[in-house]
């Protein structure tokens, strides 16, 4: 049985290459980030097990991994949908063949041969002569299929959750967020440093986090290698059996769940029956202006991939208040500026404005056609959201840095920030719309490597806008520098009337593009999966 | 009797496949008119070109003697359509659905808050008019599209298998909304392989087969005696289902 499994794993994964060239892209680009991951884990392992690092690291580095295969199939909703038992129901498969088939088939791709390269690297790392050797390559095999059972098992468990629409929703902002949340750890080691103020400092932290995190079940296979290391064979033997134990109790549980997962249906909820133009968008016209920024204020809250930004904006705000709150000695009033660093966060969502809005925009074209209203709509609702929070950031800023006199000249700046990044982002819009990817119906559900695309289209974007703020940035930033207050102020007013030429001009050309590509728009944002 | 619809020569291709081909149309106004063809002939791309979402490559198309791509605008005021891939503003709750779709359309707020307590109350969604449509059943959504269709009271309406997937209670909700569109003077042009529907309720049917009309007229005339089924597999010339082959096994084992 599980041969079949692996034949149809393998000839899903080819079918999927052959359907689309995004898909193809999508997948040489993993092949890209997976091959030095793979190889560095490899060379991190053999070095672990040096002299030099003496095994110090190892039951952390395995315990991270293994938490990214807890949190990881979840988040990337799967690889294949050979991993999805609820497609495998009608077929007359035993609770055993149906769960060695989908270990099969979730053993083959290239997370787990990285996960595998990545974990040899201990065997040379590790592995002394004798029976020692067995021991690590017993504990490297356990913690390997560790991985694999426990990605199975989480998934399982939650997919009821996951398969309902709430479930996806936050699926795709926690992927986002996670994104956003690696890279401020990657800042960690840094802040460390800076607060130790000398390296040494880094190692006894490292140490007592690896000790605490020994303990826990997800980095037995490292103390059972590191038992071997030190000599200790029965210490080891006994962590691989644990470790062992563990890998059978997950894949008990595994299966258990497998034939409830595959019967039960999704869940689905409610929201309050507000009217359209409820909370904030109470001040909006009730006309097709008023409309289109009244939706948009939904969108943006209701759509996961867009609420990322609303939940990440008062981060960054928080962020650099209680950065000025905490820093010792005085911080320079220009943080007040920082308040425009939100707009750019908003920008990347501004260079593609009917991505959240996917196929529904034939109904815009059935309601008489794309047209100005429809962006200007989306516009005012971007500025609704953000002024205020500008506004409200400069002033906070200001009363911890005494840089009030910066304020005006800050939402001025924002303005000029804004205007450009919408009037870029209107034409941009219209030019090559693509649609948000949807979150499928199965977790398990192939993705279509599309992202990697859009995030080019975007980054070219985004560089275009650069250019064209760049004047009103150099401007004000002369005027800070070496001007007087008024003339300060004075040249912030020009930079934002500037931008906000920008965004006219944007507009203007926007709505005569789109008005004769309304059907090429439909079918860019309706196809493009 | 004065055209509700009319196409000339419409034709449309993806790639090397050609979609339709030289289609003309002619559909008068007051009739409940049943467009049938087999999966793929050139239904739904017929119905995309004629309501403005679909480019053709060559011919024109008038809806109330308006041309759809020449005045698109006054041509889509007079138009509903409910398409079959129900691809709505789904993030939307029913109630803010229908809002937002009459305020786009140019409506007066208190005409669209009035009509969109009625349809919600009428199609029976009312109940669950503060659910988000992405939460919907098909039959609701189906029920939703159709009241975003009908709120501008367009003169006709276009329904891309409107059925489909549709418990009876709501099928019978829609055809008795459809009968009041009808008798208010409005024209129904809907697409359907389901012949028993179509010959209950259409009064003039057209065949699409290979992206072309193959025929057209008043139902009792086309079927000629026979079922509209009979009919239809006599124009679009089916072939024999089992290819000769006999599959005596089927029923025979469990394994």
């Amino acid at each position: 049985m599980a041969r079949y499994f692996l034949r149809l794993k393998l000839t899903l994964l080819g079918a999927a290459l052959r359907l689309n060239w995004q898909q193809l892209v999508g997948f040489v680009m993993s092949i890209v980030a997976a091959v030095p991951l793979s190889i560095g884990g490899f060379l991190l392992m053999v070095w672990l097990g040096g002299e030099t690092a003496g095994g110090s690291g190892l039951r952390l580095t395995l315990a991270v991994l293994t938490m990214l295969w807890i949190v990881g199939p979840p988040l990337m909703f799967g690889v294949d949908e050979t991993l999805d038992p609820t497609r495998l129901r009608l077929l007359p498969l035993t609770q055993r063949e149906l769960a060695v088939g989908l270990l099969v088939s979730s053993a083959v791709g290239v997370g787990p041969i990285s996960t595998l390269v990545f974990l040899s690297g201990a065997v040379v790392g590790f592995a002394p002569a004798g029976p020692g050797a067995l021991v690590v390559v017993g504990a490297v095999i356990a913690q390997f299929l560790l991985c694999l059972v426990v990605a199975r098992t989480v998934t399982t468990l939650l997919s009821r959750w996951l398969r309902s629409r709430r479930g996806k929703d936050v699926v795709v902002m926690a992927g986002a967020l996670l994104g956003i949340g690696f890279a401020a750890l990657g800042q960690v080691p840094s802040l460390l440093l800076s607060l130790t103020g000398e390296q040494a400092g880094l190692a006894p932290v490292l140490d007592g986090i690896e000790s605490y995190v020994g303990l826990a079940p997800i980095a037995w296979a490292g103390s059972a290698i590191l038992a071997v290391d030190e000599g200790r064979l029965l210490a080891g033997t006994a962590w691989l059996a644990a470790t062992v134990a563990l890998v059978v109790g997950l894949a008990v549980l595994w299966v258990k769940t497998l034939a409830n997962v595959s019967t039960r249906s999704a869940a689905s909820g409610k929201v309050a029956d507000r009217g359209l133009f409820s909370g904030i968008a109470a001040v909006l016209p009730r006309n097709r202006v008023g409309a289109a920024a009244a939706r948009e204020l939904r969108y943006q809250w209701r759509v996961p991939q867009l609420r990322v930004q609303w939940i990440f904006i008062p981060m960054l705000g928080v962020a650099l208040v209680l950065g000025a709150l905490l820093a010792p000695g005085d911080v320079s009033p220009l943080l007040v500026f920082g308040s425009c660093a939100v707009v750019a966060f908003n920008a990347f969502s501004a260079i593609n404005v009917f991505g959240g809005d996917r196929g529904a925009v034939w109904m815009l074209v059935s309601a008489g056609g794309i047209g100005r209203a429809d962006l200007l709509g989306k516009n005012v609702a971007g500025v609704l959201l953000l002024l205020p929070f500008v506004t409200v950031l400069s002033v906070a800023l200001a009363a911890i840095t005494g840089g009030w006199v910066y304020v005006p000249a800050a939402v001025f700046g924002g303005v000029a920030l804004l205007g450009t990044a919408y009037g870029l982002g209107d034409v941009a819009s219209v030019l090559a719309p693509s649609p948000l990817p949807e979150s499928t119906g199965n977790v398990w559900a192939s993705s279509s490597g599309s992202g990697c695309i859009t995030a080019l289209a975007q980054g070219l974007a985004m560089l275009a806008g650069t250019l064209l703020v760049l004047p009103a940035i150099v401007a004000v930033g002369f005027a800070v520098a070496f001007a007087s207050v008024p003339a300060m102020l004075l040249v912030s007013v020009f930079a934002a009337l500037y931008g906000m030429g920008l965004w006219w001009a944007g507009l203007t050309v926007a709505a005569r593009v789109v008005a004769g590509r309304e059907p090429e728009t439909v079918s860019a944002l309706t196809t493009a999966h | 009797m004065t055209s509700a619809v009319l196409a000339r020569g419409l034709r449309k291709a993806y790639g090397q496949k050609v979609a339709v081909e030289g289609l003309d149309l002619d559909i008068p106004t007051g009739s409940f008119f049943g467009l049938v063809g087999p999966n793929g002939a050139g239904k739904t791309t017929t119905l995309r070109m004629i309501t403005g979402l679909l480019r053709p490559d060559e011919g024109r198309a008038w809806v109330d003697g308006v041309d759809v791509w020449t005045d698109p605008v006054e041509a889509k005021r007079r138009t509903g359509v409910l398409p079959e891939d129900l691809l709505l503003f789904d993030r939307l709750t029913g109630r803010q659905l229908l809002t937002y779709t009459g305020l786009l359309r140019g409506m007066p707020a208190d005409v669209v808050a009035e009509r969109t307590d009625s349809l919600l109350m009428v199609l029976g969604l009312a109940e669950d008019a503060g659910k988000l449509v992405i939460d919907y059943s098909h039959g609701m959504r189906k029920k939703v599209a159709l009241a975003c269709a009908l709120l501008h009271a367009p003169r006709v309406l276009f329904l891309d298998e409107p059925f489909e997937s549709v418990d009876p209670v709501s099928a019978r909700i829609i055809r008795s909304v459809l009968d009041r569109h009808l008798e208010g003077g409005g024209t129904v042009v809907f697409s359907s392989h389901v012949m028993e529907l179509v010959e209950r309720l259409c009064d003039r049917v057209g065949v699409i087969h290979d992206g072309r009309l193959a025929a057209r007229g008043p139902i009792d005339e086309l079927r000629a005696g026979r079922s509209l089924e009979d009919a239809f597999v006599d124009l679009v010339g089916a072939q024999r289902g089992d290819g000769g082959v006999e599959l005596r096994w089927l029923g025979t084992s469990s394994d």
